[in-house]
Parts: C-alpha cells; structure tokens; sequence
C-alpha cells in the first residue's frame, strides 16, 4: 500500500461565513475520482466567533482547505 | 439547489452554458423560484475590544522561549487582576494556520512568532495587555526583535449580525439628483 499527501490527488478551497468555515474539496482527474470524490465540509462554531470578533490570523479559514490537503492517504491496491 | 437573491431563489445546477462563438458564450434557462417574503439586513454592533500582540524569537529552542513569554505575559497581567473573555496564543511559523494538525515544530526551527490576542467587553484589561507587552522584551525570554512598531492599539469590536425582516417592513426609495459639476 502507498501514502501519498491528498493534496497530490485533489484540490480543496475555504472560506467563511460567519462563525462557520465551508472546506470544498474534489478529486483533480477523472481517473481518481471514484475513489475520493467531491465534498463539501461545514465547520460550525470554527473560527472563534468569526469576522471582527476572531482573535485568529486565519478569522477567514482560508486555510483549512490546505490542512485537509496535507493528510496522508493510504491508496488501494 | 435554492441561491436566495432579494430578487428571485435561483438554482444555479440547472444553468445551460453554450458556445456562442469566438470569445462568447450564452448562459441560459436558469431555473429558479420566486423570491421570498424577506431581506437581509446587515446589522453592525460594539462587541467590546480586542489586541494583538506580536514577538519574534529566534533559534535556539524559538518555540520553548515563545511559550514562556507568553505563560509570564498572561500571568501577570491575572497578577493585576485582569482578565479576558478570550485568551489567544499562536506561534506564526509554526502553528498559526493548521493549528494542532501542524504536528510538532522542528526542533531546529530557525525562529517563530509569538502571536497573542486578548479580547474582553472592558476596555481596562486590553489596555493593560498593551502595556505589558514591552517589559516582556527586556525581563522576558532572550534573543527577542520584531518589537519596533511600539505596542499594539486597543482595537474597538464593530461585530456582525445578519438578520432578516419581512419584506412588507421596507418601503424603498430611489432618488437621484444630477448636479452640474
């Protein structure tokens, strides 16, 4: 079985709205996409009261998209 | 799939997109349902007061010396009797991004950014955090810089509320006056 970085088979992007942090991620080929798909993750309550209010850098979860990417994946055979 | 416009809910997954020629295309047949009895407003409110503070730390043990400060920082100003709604501590360079899915930092790490946000409906404690950031310079970790902008503003919260009123509520107007210029 081999590891890769999800970010070598998909691409992610992620904002916010509000307090929540929408995280969308597809599969780059089409040869990959029965196996990962697309999905649209919703992080309620995420970003620390969100807006003006956050105290985070990233108050816009810009970069959770890039988070979800570093995970390794374990492909099938 | 429902886009709530002031306008009309669209769906935007029945959208036709055609080549009309060179450098054109037609988009059309989008189907969608009539609008609904709401607006949106945009309401703003004061949600208290907020500060950032930042320290840069350098190599040997960046992170270890960045920690500290920001353990003798929060302390004391709990020593004065102060305190917050929200305490946030970041470590730029490290941590500020992908939180704990960083993992740990490399010990060799060249440097790191203490960063700390404090956040309270009173405005005492912010102000006090402002202060107490430069004596942390001379008292605090060594091998400390990034300090020359002065201390941090005390910044007021202008938060955010959405909210929806009935439509029947607004009565609009549209005037428009052209003068000479």
């Amino acid at each position: 079985m081999s590891r890769v970085r999800l970010f070598d088979l998909a691409h992610a992007r992620s904002g916010d709205k509000g307090d929540t942090v929408n995280v969308g991620v597809i599969a780059r080929k089409l040869e990959d996409y029965d196996f990962l798909q697309s999905y649209n993750f919703l992080l309620h309550e995420a970003l620390d009261g969100g807006g003006t209010v956050s105290l985070m850098t990233d108050a816009q979860g810009k970069t959770f998209s890039t988070a979800l990417l570093r995970m390794w994946v374990d492909l099938p055979e | 799939m429902d886009y709530i416009t002031p306008d009309v809910v669209a769906d935007f997954t029945t959208m036709h997109i055609d080549d009309a020629g060179s450098n054109r295309v037609k988009v059309h047949s989008v189907k969608g349902k009539p609008r609904t009895d709401k607006l949106k407003v945009s309401i703003s409110y004061h949600a208290g007061y907020k500060a950032v503070g930042t320290l840069v730390y350098s190599w040997p043990n960046a992170v270890q010396k960045a920690e500290m400060a920001a353990r003798v920082l929060i302390e004391r100003l709990r020593n004065m009797g102060h305190t917050f709604d929200a305490v946030r501590t970041e470590f730029v360079g490290w941590n500020s991004t992908h939180g704990h899915l960083a993992g740990p930092p490399s010990e060799d790490i060249p440097e790191v950014e203490l960063r700390i946000a404090v956040r309270s409906t009173q405005k005492a404690p912010v102000e006090a955090f402002t202060r107490e950031l430069a004596p942390l310079i001379l008292t605090g970790p060594p091998s400390v810089t990034g300090f020359a902008g002065g201390r941090p503003r005390v910044q007021d919260i202008v938060a955010y509320w959405p909210a929806l009123i009935d439509r029947q509520q607004i009565e609009p107007h549209l005037r428009v006056e052209v003068t000479d210029a």
